[in-house]
């Protein structure tokens, strides 16, 4: 490649350039614009709520228990009148709620564990993945429960645990990154220059981590909502009165032979939302993940 | 300026380099030739502190390798590497990567240095900002040499500089450390496969063949034929 | 050149879709060659190796290709369909390829890979013939010790063993071409000329046609008949080997100064200056 493209002026057109460019390759996915859109419509549910509900979704209506969808309750009402619709939007931001604290949370320390341990080997590796592997061992929503239990239930209390059993595959999956990384010739070069290896960790080897990292975030989103819905659903998650989505569908199900949308409409909404993160997910992994971006 | 004395390097089991010793003079182009899996690689690596189990000396410009902080032996010796392609991070634009070095020494008037540098391997201001991706293979490896060259080192290490490119630019690439080396007043340890860049760039080289020294020529000796061993023979009939 | 060439190209071009447009890497090739040892030469980028890729048929997806005619030992290679393409490149074409790490299976046996390489071409083999005719090859490619290295897997052999096997494989099918894009490029310089007089012998001996595709002129020039010079997807000029040092084009020239040698003159290597009108004229 001999001729080269105008030249940039600034650091800021550099990046912008490389953006436009992501950009570009992103909007020739059509499910992954998909499933952006769909993401984007949660968040726009979560921050919007009060102006789309249609009905407060706290206020109880004994007369109108269990009624059908019809034109005042777009998708019924529940087993004590209160509007579905409205309550799935509401649910929208603890959905949000959890998600976003769960990651925010857990792919920083399993990438700060996973970067320690692959770049320094040796004890700390083994002592790190060791820990990593106990945690991998037990399943996750059985791990979740655990923690809930000790905790005590509501949806903080969830998050944290979902946290504690979310965070081990990040470190598995940067260490992996880190041990090809560590011994590349860009790493090499500033270590030859002096740099400590703090500096090398989390300016060089954490950078080239956080695209397979922002990847798997995205598919965990998915996995995140189900297990959070799955201890809504038992109980343990969000306390009534929240109109959690999980915990919907566990009162739902008492009446699911007989009014079936009250069970099925937060379903459907879970259903949806973890379809568009895995969506996103894929098309972020076809975009990011560096094995596949060479054989582009 | 750089004497390395009885060196053995071990990786696990294997012995990569065997009791190997040689000294370049201040100034001095030197050569090490040999095959994959000669070794020849892997004295510049040691020489650096990028391998852990060796024994025997190293010394570069009077500072012990073993004991002597990679920050001040990064003053005085810097590293290219073969591959251009792998040595940039692909994150960095270029005028990141070559003001890296500085940042971590903490120098001052890096911008300007930057600047200048670019100016010296001869690419215009424009580089700074962009990406390793965005550049040819030629222009990569210059943006590494530059890289090298700032913390302004006496010593360059150069491990097969020009192998990963196409003929025409390796040339262009070779000329230019023939410039740097006389404008900077640098020495050079190149270490190559092909006899023929050796004998262009260096005054002496090694040859080196299953992790020993061979034997050790000026470059007058080799053109004259003047060499013992017959892997030497072997090597300037495949050139 | 015999009345009918085993090969024949006319104005080849490939495009890739890329953001700013469609980027033509091969821009108008034309050659056509028989039974003989031809060389192509250029640099990256110059498209030698997409030129070899679209012979064979195993271009990469995203590749735009448009030929005026491709005609292989005269089979239309335009019109024929993809089962009889790929029945050609398992008779009647081999390929082999710069790194034999990558061209070998590396869950199989070597002496497994050649024997399902010689079924393949002629499934009325049997194993035991086509074991035998295995060794045969690899003892005929210069390897020691055949029984040894047919039980070996492709990681405990050298690479210029592997390659050896890649061509014990490849010939093994008497193929009427055979194309080989840089195959001593990852090997070391000792073993290159080995390597490459295996092949030779190969391929005389059964007298295939052969395109050697390098970036490295002095080899080119020492194993093939004819040498044709690309440079940015087109070809440039075409030589007898022999007659290198009588190239005509700058571009040829400026290849050959450019190289250092052992015994070159000290200094400053002449530069090779890139001409705007090589793209055109």
């Amino acid at each position: 490649m001999t001729e080269v493209a105008a030249a940039p002026t600034s650091m800021r057109q550099a990046r912008a350039r490389e953006w436009r460019s992501f950009v570009r390759r992103f909007s020739r996915k059509p499910l992954g614009v998909m499933g952006l859109v769909i993401v984007l419509a949660l968040v726009f549910c979560a921050i919007f709520a009060p102006m789309l509900a249609t009905h407060d979704p706290y206020a109880i209506s004994l007369p109108e228990r269990l009624a059908a969808p019809s034109a005042t309750y777009w998708l019924g009402a529940d087993e004590l009148g209160r509007d579905i619709y409205s309550r799935i939007i509401y649910g929208s931001r603890l959905t949000l709620f959890i998600v976003v604290l769960v990651v925010v949370t857990s792919a920083p320390i399993g990438l700060l564990i996973g970067v320690i341990a692959g770049n320094y080997g040796g004890m700390i590796d083994r002592v790190f993945m060791r820990v990593t592997d106990v945690f991998l061992a037990v399943p996750k929503l059985l791990l979740a429960l655990a923690f809930v239990a000790a905790l005590g239930p509501g949806i903080v209390n969830a998050a944290l645990a979902i946290t504690l059993t979310a965070w081990p595959p990040y470190a598995r999956l940067a260490r992996a990154e880190t041990l090809l990384i560590r011994n590349t010739d860009y790493v090499n070069a500033v270590r030859l220059a002096g740099a400590s290896e703090w500096r090398i960790m989390m300016l060089h080897i954490v950078p080239m981590c956080t695209s397979s990292v922002i990847v798997r975030m995205t598919f965990d989103m998915a996995g995140i909502i189900l297990t959070a819905a799955g201890l809504g659903f038992i109980g343990l998650g969000a306390q009534p009165p929240l109109p959690e989505w999980g915990a919907m569908i566990s009162t739902g199900r008492k009446f699911i032979f007989d009014q079936w949308w009250v069970a099925t409409a937060p379903g459907f909404a879970i259903f949806i939302v973890s379809l568009a993160f895995n969506l996103l997910g894929d098309a972020l992994r076809d975009l990011l993940d560096p094995h596949l971006r060479q054989r582009r | 300026m750089i004497d390395v004395r009885n060196v053995t390097v071990r990786f696990g089991d294997a012995v990569a380099v065997a009791d190997v010793s040689l000294h370049v003079r201040p100034g001095e182009s030197f050569g090490l030739v040999g095959e994959s899996g000669s070794g020849k690689s892997t004295i510049l690596r040691t020489a650096v502190g990028l391998t852990s189990d060796w024994s025997g000396e190293i010394t570069i410009d009077g500072y012990d390798a073993k004991s002597t902080p990679t920050r001040e032996l990064a003053q005085r010796v810097q590293m290219v590497f073969q591959d251009p392609y792998a040595s940039l991070h692909p994150r960095f634009t270029v005028g990141r990567a070559i003001a890296e070095p500085m940042r971590i020494q903490k120098m001052a008037g890096i911008e300007e240095r930057v600047d200048e540098l670019l100016r010296l391997i001869g690419l215009d201001a424009s580089f700074r900002s962009r990406y390793p991706h965005e550049l040819s293979g030629g222009q990569r490896q210059r943006v590494a040499i530059a890289r090298a060259l700032a913390l302004q080192p006496k010593v360059l290490l150069l491990d097969e500089p020009t192998s990963a490119l196409d003929v025409s630019v390796q040339a262009e690439i070779l000329n230019l450390l023939e410039d740097l080396r006389a404008e900077l007043d640098l020495t050079f340890l190149i270490v190559s496969h092909n006899l023929a860049v050796i004998s262009h760039m260096c005054d002496r080289l090694m040859v080196m063949q299953d992790s020993r020294a061979v034997e050790v020529l000026t470059r007058e000796q080799l053109r004259a034929r003047e060499f013992s061993s017959p892997y030497t023979r072997k090597l300037l009939e495949a050139a | 050149m015999s009345a009918a060439p085993l090969v024949s190209i006319e104005n080849l071009r490939i495009a890739f879709e890329r953001d700013a447009g469609p980027v033509e890497a091969v821009r108008g090739v034309s050659f056509e060659f028989g039974r003989e040892r031809l060389g192509i030469v250029g640099e990256s980028g110059s498209g030698k190796s997409l030129t070899a890729r679209a012979l064979m048929g195993v271009l990469p997806g995203h590749a735009r290709l448009s030929v005026d005619r491709m005609e292989f030992d005269g089979i239309d290679l335009t019109r024929v369909s993809t089962r009889t393409r790929r029945k050609l490149r398992g008779e009647r074409m081999g390929m082999i390829l710069q790194d034999p790490k990558f061209s070998l299976n590396p869950v199989l046996r070597v002496g497994t890979q050649i024997v399902e390489s010689i079924r393949i071409g002629d499934p009325r083999v049997s194993r035991r013939a086509a074991r035998l005719k295995a060794l045969e090859t690899l003892e005929a490619v210069q390897i020691r010790n055949p029984e040894r290295v047919f039980k070996q897997y492709p990681h405990e052999v050298s690479g210029g063993m592997g390659q050896r096997v890649m061509i014990a494989m490849m010939v093994v099918r008497q193929p009427a071409l055979l194309i080989a894009d840089e195959p001593t490029s990852a090997l070391d310089v000792t073993v290159q000329d080995q390597v490459m007089s295996i092949l030779d012998e190969a391929v005389g001996e059964r007298g295939m046609g052969l395109m050697l595709i390098s970036h490295d002129l002095r080899l080119v020039s020492r194993f093939c008949d004819r040498v044709i010079i690309m440079y940015a997807g087109r070809v440039l000029e075409t030589l007898p080997a022999g007659k290198l040092a009588e190239a005509q084009h700058p571009y040829t020239r400026g290849l050959i100064a450019c190289m250092p040698s052992v015994d070159g003159p000290p200094g400053r290597l002449p530069v090779l200056r890139r001409d705007p009108e090589w793209l055109t004229s």
